[in-house]
């Protein structure tokens, strides 16, 4: 008798037929069919309310009769959202700028980058706006955010963002982000949310399973460790740079915070928040890394029913 | 002697209190003039370092014939602190205005109650609960709608 396919193993070879060569290489990082699983399923929508615009009482009272919300554990302003028979992008609150849609998992950064009103900050690769506005929204528009990104299109959709959202305190910039090295210990916090392959994006959008290739994920890499180096070098002493990505290889992750660590000074602090995370990988294909890695979060789709991501808080002593 | 910043921002200053009867704006906020009589907003934040600067700020308003009209989010600064000339309207009427429409008002009745002042400045800001939903232009009894098309619910 012909054995009976399970789900996972159907979704599995679905994945496998997609793109061969990304799915053995994501078999070395998380082989467990969780992981298929919630890679393939589509993503809960999310969004965080904007405090430089409103209180969060009368947005949710308002919300909660069209939507069903759960609250986001690790963010007191964001929630998880099921649509009924609208949408959330044809209320008032969202047109308004009163709530902004932001993946859950994307939300750690900005919380993790530990801001005050006053601060100089840097937000290397800004762009569509999302960690740029929740940072204002921590400084109540105090202080002051250089919002850099490296392209034109990209630039007018974080410019409309910080509009919708009313955030006075940014200036934008449009630089390669490795030029920011010739501030040197300017900024009170950095984040660099690189560019990278995009993997958490897959359960939006099945493309960036599609178009992912291993040359690329290097090419990424090599770019990552010059961004992280320059963002350190603009981070004046004391101060806490916040290195994340959207995606979960380790050529993009780890293996870029252990060239930052074995040239520099840099520490790694943990990440205390109420989030399912596993640590961060310090062996792999047959490299070892500085045990401190360890304290960097790596949250994979399954451990929340988010995005997969990554991130580590680094500290500059002094 | 003033300078040039310090003009606009005292006119604008002016301009709030005259319309809005706001006195005072709790963050310290700096106004440029971009464009067509164009407000922007920004926050004076001491930034010494130089950068080729692509923005900054948010369009606050525009300077119009008969006053300042404010953007939406020229609405949410100030509103909170405007003591004249907010129209208060229902849940229902916020809808149909972030849709893109006119406003049918009894304008002898929302005198008194939202303290208008139509003889001064033909401009309202609207307001439903705790939100603002920028400015209106009163006309006979309606209040004509300014809501931008990448801003309306369609």
């Amino acid at each position: 008798m012909p054995e009976i396919e399970s789900d996972t193993q159907k979704l599995t070879s679905e994945l496998y037929n997609i793109n061969p060569e990304f799915f053995e290489r994501y078999s070395k990082i998380d082989s467990s069919e969780k992981f298929i699983e919630f890679m393939l399923k589509p993503l809960r929508q999310s969004f965080r309310i904007n405090r430089l615009k409103a209180e969060p009482k009368e947005i949710i009272k308002n919300l909660s009769r069209e939507f069903e919300l759960e609250r986001i554990p690790w963010c007191e302003e964001g929630y998880f959202v099921f649509e009924k028979s609208k949408r959330l992008t044809k209320t008032i609150e969202h047109q308004l700028g009163l709530i902004f849609s932001q993946e859950a998992s994307s939300m750690i950064p900005a919380i993790a980058l530990d801001v005050k009103p006053g601060m100089l900050i840097l937000d290397m690769a800004a762009s569509p706006g999302a960690k740029t506005t929740q940072i204002a929204s921590y400084m109540q528009n105090r202080g002051c955010i250089v919002a850099n990104d490296v392209k034109y299109p990209r630039i007018n959709i974080l410019i409309s963002n910080l509009q919708k959202c009313g955030v006075t305190n940014a200036v934008v910039t449009m630089m390669d982000g490795r030029s920011f090295g010739r501030y040197e210990e300017k900024f009170d916090r950095v984040l660099l949310d690189a560019p990278c392959s995009n993997i958490g994006m897959i359960r939006k959008n099945f493309k960036y399973l599609k178009i992912w290739n291993i040359r690329e994920v290097e090419g990424l890499s090599k770019l990552q460790k010059q961004l992280i180096r320059a963002a350190y070098k603009a981070l004046k002493p004391g101060g806490v740079l916040i290195y994340s990505t959207c995606t979960l290889d380790v050529k993009e992750n780890e293996e870029v915070v252990e060239a930052l660590l074995s040239t520099s000074d840099a520490e790694i602090e943990e990440i205390n928040l109420p989030v399912k995370a596993r640590p961060g990988i310090t062996k792999f294909e047959g490299v070892k890394f500085n045990k401190e890695i360890r304290r960097c979060l790596r949250i994979h789709p399954q451990d929340n029913d988010t995005e997969g991501f990554f991130v580590a808080k680094i500290l500059k002593p002094g | 002697m003033k300078s040039d910043k310090d003009e606009l921002r005292n006119h604008i200053k002016n301009m709030l209190r005259e319309q809005f009867g706001v006195e005072e704006i709790d963050i310290d906020l700096n106004f440029k003039e971009m464009g067509k009589r164009r407000i922007y907003a920004y926050t004076n934040c001491g930034l010494e370092l130089k950068f080729r600067r692509v923005s900054q700020g948010i369009y606050f308003g525009t300077i119009e014939g008969d006053g300042l009209r404010l953007s939406i989010e020229g609405s949410f600064l100030v509103g909170p602190m405007a003591k004249k000339n907010v129209v208060e309207i229902s849940r229902y009427e916020a809808e149909r205005w972030m849709m893109g429409e006119d406003l049918e008002r009894d304008l002898e009745r929302d005198l008194e109650r939202d303290n208008l002042e139509v003889k001064n400045s033909r401009y309202v800001i609207l307001k439903s609960g705790s939100y603002f939903l920028g400015c209106g232009r009163i006309k006979g009894n309606k209040i004509i709608n300014f809501v931008p098309k990448n801003r309306r619910i369609l």
